[in-house]
């Protein structure tokens, strides 16, 4: 399984391809079918830029929390316990 | 061809809108409470105590269970991706609105490549269940792993870019 370093560099990888991989189709279909230039404009490039520096950031801990990797599970008591786990019944070919 | 479409679709514009807005409602919410409040916790007590006996087999039933649960999310899926276009088609939409073509560009982006991959893994190869039966013990629980994964990689993405596209659906920003 993963460490906080694979998971840095996933958060990263993500992060590229969605956001920049966003931007750019958008702006592009834009330009080529619409002639729109706005998009290349410093707001737009702007908002993308703080976008995408939020969802890494977000995406890496989310990924570290849900892995267990902070925290010290304190919120969790594990007793064993026995349990039937119900299973469904395999369907006969008819 | 399209003005065709759009003859025949536009009279039922709604009708389709209902089965579209229907189907998002069951795509995002359908697997919330099994995803948050059984497989979250397991597979985090199994990644505290990777080696315990007791907290792999609820692992795998969990695991299990979540890969049938999800159909309910895998049915909606295509509806939206069909009628989707429908409603594009029929609403006389064109990539000039700017919300609708983020929207678009997200959903071909994120949502699609996520839920090709969630389809292998759920219910063909990666199927835990049908490798539990072909005895194929190392199989499955690579299967399981490779699926923790997926959750680990696609959760941040998948509920940021859904929330984000249902939001431009309604409030239509810019």
């Amino acid at each position: 399984m993963g460490n906080p370093a694979l998971y840095r560099r996933i958060a990263i990888a993500v992060t590229l391809y969605t956001t920049g991989g966003a931007f750019l189709a958008f702006a592009l279909i834009k330009y080529w079918l619409h002639g729109d230039t706005w998009v290349f404009g410093w707001k737009p490039v702007l908002v993308t830029v703080l976008f995408a520096a939020w969802f890494g950031r977000t995406m890496y801990r989310w990924m570290m929390r849900l892995d267990a990797q902070y925290g010290r599970g304190s919120g969790w008591v594990l007793e064993s316990v026995r349990v039937k786990l119900p299973e469904l019944r395999a369907r006969l070919p008819r | 061809m399209l003005d065709l479409l759009r003859q025949v679709l536009g009279p039922w514009y709604l009708q389709i809108k209902f089965v579209h807005v229907l189907s998002v409602a069951v795509w995002i919410a359908s697997t919330v409470v099994a995803y948050t409040y059984y497989v979250v916790p397991v597979f985090k007590a199994w990644r505290r105590n990777p080696q315990d006996p007791e907290i792999i087999t609820l692992r795998n039933w969990v695991m299990e269970r979540f890969d049938q649960g999800i159909i309910f999310e895998h049915v909606a899926f295509p509806l939206i991706i069909l009628t989707g276009p429908m409603m594009y088609i029929a609403g006389g939409w064109s990539t000039a609105t700017n919300w609708l073509l983020l929207k678009i560009i997200l959903v071909c982006l994120v949502a699609i490549p996520i839920e090709m991959f969630d389809y292998h893994i759920s219910h063909f190869r990666g199927n835990k269940q049908r490798l539990r039966r072909a005895g194929d013990a190392a199989g499955y629980d690579r299967a399981v792993q490779r699926h923790w994964m997926f959750f680990l990689i696609t959760s941040p993405p998948i509920m940021v870019f859904s929330v984000l596209i249902v939001f431009l659906a309604i409030t239509k920003p810019f």
